[in-house]
């Protein structure tokens, strides 16, 4: 790999000297090195007027100065590139003459071609501590596809942003390079695919289809567990595609290892390129998403306002943009700025109300999990399986329900309030250390909360 | 260069060819026109990186070459030339002189090699289609496209070819314009998407052309040409919403009307109506009951009565009233169908007995 930036900046320097100043800006701005063949330099210009201009007025010029880093290039080509840089700073003035009450035509904006929907690109895209490590590794992945990471593996719950992020992938790719068939599809479809192949004998067809792809991102594959047939032609696909270095993302709601029913033989595939997660956003980010969101509606709202949903929204980014749609479009009906109280009755509508587990219940569900009788988590018994057991419900009434050391201190059999502070450190440390316990306390958290793992610090006990 | 020609024809020509040449501080050998005089005529060339524009003007040729002025003067000086019909136009120590019987002048120029050449268009696909249908076809929908360009696809107008038929098509993402035209189909053309500035200045350059004109296009380029002019812009990357699938195919509620009697109560509504420009349709096919309505905090609300043919379910909806009344220039026809598609679904605008042109509106939210 010749650093193409590299070269082309030395010879700019050069060409600049030899050129005004008008000249040099209008013609060699945006315009860069695409690609290097057999001593061909292929440069990338914005129009056809600077692709005409620059082949007859200044090829000599850019060829000395390319000559003088490369002596071996032997001719330079133009290509037309196409929107290098789409326009974006000043657009939101333009944008607000389009009243926000009028209603948008749906979008049927997703491309026959390759499945994915333009609308997602990494413009939209905010990262933050929550996402940069699958953001990172997209943008390796973009930069040499089917080489870097491959596969990728994208996991997190629902409504952070996987889909935007892997369809974003996918539209860079396409944009990159034009010549490139990336496809998008989700595994429903793929299932129904190919069960509907099956049934009609076309197997062979489906198979061939894509195959012909160069890249492929398929979303949501926890849903081919227990589908062994789907697995199998997953695993013949996956392998085509792998072996001839071609890129595949993934997307999921949990790691390969927690997708139940799904073969050794694809799980171990899964695992075998990148796997990174996407977390809840933390307050910095969803702030900064709640911003851009406004931005591109071309709305206002009161900081407290803003800082008022970023805090008590927690689950998912969707649900964000749920909200804050909502107290626009409730501050337009009512045509007044809202204040916090009355977005805190909207929220209360909008957003599903938590479950209230009481002590009881929490203590139940652990001895249940713990196989032991829930009596003996009351009762003054040391014994080394309850003891556990009985610490872990002590931090996690203390980490996820906010309950003081005192209270559950009475709660679990009148104990002294030191002694559930020493439970709580105790696990806390033990979790840094054993990857064992921090999975069992997260299965016990699913369980409590739901199947997606839904914590809330806001959560009370009755 | 030495040459002379008519001075109307040349007026025209220059003013043709002056809009497109724009103040360009970064490179000003742009803000000129480039007059050649070779054969037996005069052409003159403007650009400004995004559209190229050649006109041609017959003319006596004594000596073959070339000068770039700047277009506003030239044109400010034209302008005033009064009686005499014959202009001469010499190139005098790389300054542009212009002379008649009465005045003479000598234009400062800019040295003609530096001015931009204009791209040819490596034809891949092209069309022949008379001048008038493509002047119409983007006056009928323009006015939809998005006026900024945060969507550079659909701040345009889109043109293709499918089963015979010329299409143009815009939209801003809440309304639609189409507008079709019957051609020949032995073309190779499919579609393309070019810029709504440029679309509109093509219109204006072939207002008056009449016959024939050749389109070319490739992936980057296309141009339009006939005789005396060769225009060409450069056109959007991208891909053009597949709209067809959102128009709808059936309707719940039809309402027939004339045209003026619609426009007039919409004007008058939109006096009264808000900062978004709203007008309630109020419909109650059962009743004969149509009524459109604005209301204004500040100013006052109005409530207009209107005679019509309606059919179908209940309507209560707001409109933007600007929105109509846009389409509704782009019809010609004496009365107009609405056809609606349930609450808050998109409405189409028809004129009635005219297939030609579908206009496509989403409602506001109340």
């Amino acid at each position: 790999m010749t650093d193409h930036k590299k070269i082309w900046e030395d010879a700019l320097l050069e060409i600049e000297m030899g050129v005004s100043r008008a000249n040099f800006s209008t013609w060699f701005k945006n315009t860069y090195i695409s690609k290097q063949e057999d001593g061909t330099i292929y440069i990338n210009v914005p129009s056809a007027f600077v692709k005409d201009w620059l082949q007859n007025k200044y090829h000599k010029l850019i060829l000395k100065a390319l000559r003088d880093t490369l002596p071996d290039t032997r001719g330079v080509e133009y290509i037309i590139q196409k929107d290098i840089q789409p326009p974006k700073e000043h657009a939101g003035e333009l944008e607000q003459k389009i009243p926000s009450a009028q209603l948008r035509l749906n979008e049927p904006y997703v491309s026959r071609d390759d499945n994915l929907n333009p609308r997602y690109i990494f413009d939209g895209f905010i990262v933050g501590p929550f996402n940069e490590l699958a953001y990172a590794a997209a943008q390796a992945v973009i930069k040499n596809p089917g080489a870097t990471y491959n596969p990728l593996y994208i996991y997190g719950g629902t409504g952070l942003g996987k889909t935007h992020l892997i369809q974003a992938i996918g539209n860079h790719i396409k944009k990159s390079k034009p010549n490139a068939k990336v496809y998008y599809l989700a595994s429903e479809r793929y299932v129904t695919e190919i069960v509907n192949s099956i049934t009609n004998n076309t197997i062979n067809i489906t198979k061939e289809k894509y195959k012909k792809y160069d890249a492929l991102i398929i979303d949501d594959v926890q849903f081919f567990s227990k589908k062994d047939k789907v697995q199998e032609e997953m695993f013949h696909l996956f392998n085509d595609f792998y072996n001839n270095n071609k890129q595949i993302i993934f997307s999921s709601d949990k790691p390969p290892k927690y997708i139940q029913d799904l073969e050794e033989r694809l799980r171990s595939r899964f695992e075998g390129g990148m796997i990174v997660d996407i977390s809840k956003p933390e307050y910095e980010s969803k702030m900064a998403i709640l911003n851009h969101k406004l931005k591109t509606l071309n709305y206002s709202l009161p900081a407290e306002i803003l800082d008022f949903i970023a805090s008590s929204v927690q689950e998912s980014i969707r649900e964000l943009e749920g909200i804050l749609n909502a107290v626009i479009c409730q501050s337009q009906l009512k045509n007044k700025e809202l204040t916090v109280n009355d977005v805190k009755t909207l929220l209360k509508n909008n957003s599903k109300q938590q479950k209230s587990l009481s002590i009881k219940d929490i203590v139940r569900i652990i001895a249940e999990f713990y196989n032991i009788e829930e009596k003996h988590l009351y009762e003054k018994t040391r014994k080394r399986e309850v003891v556990k057991p009985r610490q872990i419900a002590m931090y996690i009434l203390r980490e996820n329900f906010n309950s003081s050391y005192p209270q559950i201190g009475e709660k679990l059999g009148g104990r002294d309030h030191t002694t559930v502070i020493h439970a709580c450190e105790k696990i806390k440390e033990d979790i840094k250390k054993s990857d064992n316990l921090m999975r069992e306390i997260e299965q016990i958290k699913s369980l409590l909360f739901g199947p997606e793992n839904k914590i809330s610090s806001s959560a009370g006990v009755v | 260069m030495k040459a002379e020609c008519i001075k109307d024809k040349l007026k025209e020509a220059v003013f043709q060819v002056g809009k497109i040449s724009a103040k360009n501080l970064s490179l000003p050998i742009l803000e000129s026109i480039l007059i050649e005089a070779k054969g037996s005529e005069i052409i003159l060339k403007a650009t400004n990186l995004d559209i190229g524009l050649e006109v041609k003007v017959p003319a006596k040729v004594e000596k073959a070459g070339s000068v770039a002025v700047p277009g506003y003067i030239l044109a400010g000086f034209i302008q005033m030339l009064e009686s005499d019909n014959v202009v001469k136009l010499e190139a005098i120590n790389n300054n542009l002189s212009v002379s008649t019987k009465k005045n003479s002048t000598l234009i400062k120029s800019f040295p003609a090699d530096e001015f931009p050449l204009i791209p040819r268009v490596e034809k891949e696909e092209s069309l022949t289609v008379e001048a008038s249908k493509i002047v119409s076809g983007i006056r009928a929908v323009s006015f939809a496209a998005l006026g900024s360009d945060i969507k550079p696809e659909i701040s345009s107008v889109y043109i293709y070819v499918d089963n015979g038929s010329l299409y143009f098509v815009s939209t801003d993402s809440s309304r639609l314009a189409e507008k079709k035209f019957d051609v020949k189909a032995d073309s190779d053309f499919s579609s393309s998407i070019i810029p709504i500035k440029n679309a509109t200045e093509l219109v204006r350059i072939m207002e008056n052309v009449t016959g024939n004109v050749l389109l070319e296009f490739n992936k980057n380029q296309m141009s339009v040409s006939a005789p005396n002019f060769y225009f060409t812009s450069r056109v959007v990357g991208g891909i053009f919403p597949d709209y067809r699938q959102i128009i709808p195919k059936d309707k719940k509620t039809e309402v027939v009307v004339l045209k003026q009697e619609l426009v007039d109560s919409i004007k008058l509504s939109s006096i009264f109506s808000d900062k978004f420009n709203q007008v309630t349709f109020k419909i109650i096919p059962s009743d004969s009951f149509f009524e459109i309505s604005s209301r204004n905090q500040d100013k006052g609300e109005s409530v207009t009565k209107i005679e019509a043919t309606l059919e179908g379910e209940d309507i209560d909806m707001s409109f933007n009233s600007r929105f109509i009344l846009d389409c509704l220039n782009s019809i010609k026809e004496d009365s107009v169908s609405i056809a609606f598609n349930g609450h808050q679904r998109p409405v189409i605008i028809k004129g009635i007995g005219d297939e030609s042109f579908t206009y496509l509106l989403m409602p506001m939210i109340k």
